[in-house]
Order: C-alpha cells, then structure tokens, then sequence
C-alpha cells in the first residue's frame, strides 16, 4: 500500500487527483492539508503530492524542516530542477495536463525512491545544471556572445530579442558571477567553462 | 641643414606620404573619424566610430568625397571594413616588418577636412593576447606614447617613411587608446571585405583549466604545466564527433599550445574553419592526437 497525501490549493483540483489515483487500488490517499506542516498524515505518507506553488511556499526559510519524503509536484514547468536534486529526495515533476496512468505510474516510482518526469522537462537545460553554474541557459547563451566582443544591439539582433532585455540579462550575469564588466564576466565564464568554445 | 632639420622633414615628409592613404570617415553623429585605404575600393576604419548603417561618406586628401557602404564588420577587434563604389584610393603602404619596442611612430588622423593630423612618439609595449572592454579576444596589440586627439580611430600607426605599421582605436579600452598591429587587422580586414564577417572556429567543448602533474621539461627542469579538462561536450558537435570525452585534458591545438581557454579562441583562427586541425590530448595520462574538423562558431 503505497501512501499519498495531498497539497493542493483547489477543491476541484484536490477531487481530480483523487479520481486520478482511483485507478490504482495500490495507492490510497491518506490526507489532504493546506500546507506540507508537520502531521499526522505528514510523517505517515510515503509520497507527497503538490503544486508548484504550494512546493515554493514550502521552501520559504522558517518553514518545515526538510524531508526525505518522495515529492511529486504538477505543474512545474519553469521549476528550476537544481532545487530539488539538491533535496536528496525521490521527486516527480509532472504537468497539469497528466493522465491517470501516468500519475499512478509516477507515485509507484517516487515511492520507489526513483526520480521521474516527462522527457521534454527532464532534458531541457542540462539536469544539474552543470557546465553554466548559477546562468540560466539563455544567460549562458549571452556570455558567449560577449566573449566574441559583440555589443547589446548586435547581440539583441542575432537572438531576435530587444536590446533591453539583452541589458536585463548582461546585469544578471553581473549580479550572479559577482562582476562589474564584460571583460570579468567573459573571463569568469571562461574559467569555470561556462562558455561553449 | 642641421641634422634636427633633416630629422623635422624626415617626420614631415612621413606624415605627407601616409596622409595619403589617410581618409576621413563620416559614419556617426558628433565629429568624424578616420580610415586607412586598404585597397583602391576598401576603407579600413574601427568599428565604434560606424554608427549608421547608410548615408556613410568617404573624404580624401584631395577633399573628394565618395558614398560607401559597410563591406563587413569585427566588433570583437573594433574592425570595420567600408566598400566605395568606385576604386579611387591609393592603399596604404605597409611596413615590411613589425613595431618593435621603443621605435619611433606617429599617429595620424583625418577627423576634419582642413588636412590630415599628426602625433608622435615611440612604440612603449607589445602586449597581448587580452581580453578587452568589449569581451573579445585581441591576439596582439601596441601600446605607444602617441595622443590620441579625437577622430583619430581608424587611422594609421606609422613609422619614420611613413609605412604603416597598425591601426589606432580608442574603442577596446575605456580612456586610452591602443593600437592594432598590421599582422592582426589585415588579415581580420581582408576577410571583412570578402565575407562581410570574420569566422571563428567552434570545437562545441566546455573546458576548465587544470594542472597537470610535474614532468620533466626539455632543459631537464621540472616543469608544471597547465590543460584544459574538458567538462562538457556539445552532443553532435565536431570534438564529440571527433570522439574526445569528458575528462580529457586539452594540451594543444593546431600545433599551439593551450593553458587557458583564450588560448582556445586564439588557436581557432578563421583558416581553421572546416578543416582537420589536430588536437592534442591527455587521456589516462598519455599523450594523444586527434583530429578535429573545425565548425564555425555561430
């Protein structure tokens, strides 16, 4: 008998998800709560399953102390997965739009202590994010450019993205590697192979 | 004549001979900038003083003035390359060998069409390869005494006979300015004028410098010397396909040899491009050589 509990914001979406697990006899829902704080039902589920948004609230310093519990969370595409390998934790990754083989399947799995999630959201970006550090892959895609000296405008140009948000990324890259010119920055990213040579 | 005389003249008769090929470009707001004639059609100016992309003018010694368009463009070298629609200059001579520390250069500029300007002093460093304000990679660069009055990037470094020997910028380092010798911005200029752009290899690998166990060098000294692990390879791309791993030690390329990644983008000159280069690797602590045909970086 595999345990589930649920942190869903909706009622509606709470009664999907039930009717979703109702498939498997395996799998009993053991608990629903506003927010993943320590119960009854916390200690005792094997898997827990929750919306991204509920998953970030979680992670809000001051809130519950980390768990080793499997977490599956839907609808977390913009999630960044380093945060949850980071966890040491089974943990699922799902979209909103699941069917109910799939849910079954993937809280079989989390609770198996394996990590699951549809291809699509699993390769894009490179797992760990190893090879570009703290960069997003389009702030990686950026610091290459830099490193072959082009300007803001040629690089807004070559991406199909306006000059302003080239600018937006440039001060990220800043904040994230700690510099204060392009020249640091190219240097930094080239140091720690950031930049695709 | 006294010799400070024949000395005067000598500057004097530089500066008239290198005028020549030292043209005015008027291709930004504010004042115009200089340019040096590459060929009989070809201009060769710095890239930061080209800010339109038309309505962008030419003017001689004579006073001519001709309608140009952009042949091609560097900014990673601060190189421009602009096209007349007609072969009306006399190219530039250029010095049979290059700047040497300490040789006495001038600097010349034709912002303003009252005739062309001059400055002088001696060639204080060779410096390079070095990352610059911009983020690209000079190979090689001069630094002299000479001032860089406004207008003047784009124009010519020339020795005593008038012979030029770089291009001067003021647009890699904020508040000063450089210069860029002959053997780097011609080439870089000639590609310009045939391709529009300059190609840079691509090998598709992440690397991170490393050192590399003692060994023993030519002179019998230990040396230590420093690699390039490679951290990530582009699936598909032409070091992958070429069969290098993760975990390899890059040593050298095309006969170079790399201890930083600049090294890299030194060493994938535009002639690599599509060719077989060889790479040299530490693999399980032995030496190796593999080919690589170099891609394009995009």
């Amino acid at each position: 008998m595999i345990r589930v509990r649920l942190t869903l914001q909706y009622p509606a979406l709470e009664a999907g998800v039930r009717a979703l697990l109702a498939a498997d006899p395996a799998i009993t829902v053991i608990g629903v709560a506003a927010d993943m704080q320590d119960t009854e039902s916390a200690k005792a589920a094997d898997v827990h399953i929750l919306t991204s948004a509920a998953f970030m609230r979680e992670r809000d310093p001051g809130g519950v102390e980390e768990t080793a519990t499997g977490t599956i969370i839907l609808g977390a595409e913009n999630l960044d997965l380093r945060q949850l390998w980071a966890r040491h934790m089974p943990w699922g990754l799902l979209p909103m739009e699941v069917s109910s083989q799939e849910l079954c399947a993937a809280v079989r799995a989390v609770a198996a202590g394996l990590v699951v999630g549809p291809r699509a959201l699993l390769a894009s970006g490179d797992q760990s994010g190893l090879g570009r550090g703290p960069l997003t892959e389009r702030e990686v895609e950026i610091l290459g450019r830099l490193s072959t000296g082009l300007a803001n405008k040629q690089i807004a140009a070559l991406l199909g993205i306006s000059e302003h948000t080239v600018k937006f990324h440039v001060s990220s890259i800043y904040t994230k590697l700690s510099v204060g010119n392009r020249t640091e920055a190219v240097r930094e990213g080239l140091r720690n192979g950031w930049i695709t040579l | 004549m006294g010799m400070l005389t024949d000395f005067s003249n000598g500057l004097a008769s530089a500066v008239e001979k290198a005028g020549a090929g030292t043209v005015l470009v008027d291709a930004r707001k504010r004042y115009p900038a200089s340019g040096i004639a590459l060929a009989a059609d070809l201009v060769l100016t710095a890239d930061h003083v080209v800010t339109r992309d038309s309505n962008l003018t030419v003017r001689t010694a004579g006073g001519k003035a001709f309608a140009a368009t952009i042949a091609g463009r560097d900014p990673g070298s601060d190189l421009a390359v602009l096209r007349l629609g007609e072969k009306a200059l006399a190219p530039a001579a250029v010095a049979g060998s290059p700047a040497a520390v300490g040789q006495l250069v001038l600097a010349l500029g034709r912002p303003s069409d009252e005739g062309v300007q001059a400055s002088w002093g001696i060639v204080t460093a060779l410096s390079g390869p070095a990352r610059t304000s911009r983020g690209g990679l000079l190979e090689k660069y001069l630094h002299t005494e000479t001032t860089p009055y406004p207008g003047f990037s784009g124009g010519p470094l020339v020795d005593t006979e008038g012979a030029v020997l770089g291009l001067n910028t003021s647009g890699l380092t904020p508040g000063s300015a450089l210069t860029i010798p002959v053997d780097v911005a011609w080439p870089i200029g000639q590609a310009l004028a045939r391709d529009g752009s300059v190609k840079r290899g691509y090998l598709g690998v992440r690397t991170q410098p490393v050192e590399l166990p003692e060994s023993t060098g030519a002179s019998g000294a230990a040396v230590r010397d420093r690699g390039l692990l490679v951290v990530w390879l582009e699936q598909g791309g032409p070091a992958a396909s070429a069969g290098l791993l993760v975990g390899d030690i890059l040593t050298g390329i095309g006969g170079r040899r790399v201890s930083d990644p600049d090294d890299i983008f030194a060493a994938l000159t535009s002639a690599t491009v599509g060719k077989p280069t060889e790479v040299e690797i530490l693999r399980g602590g032995k030496g190796q050589t593999v080919r690589v045909v170099v891609a394009e970086r995009k």
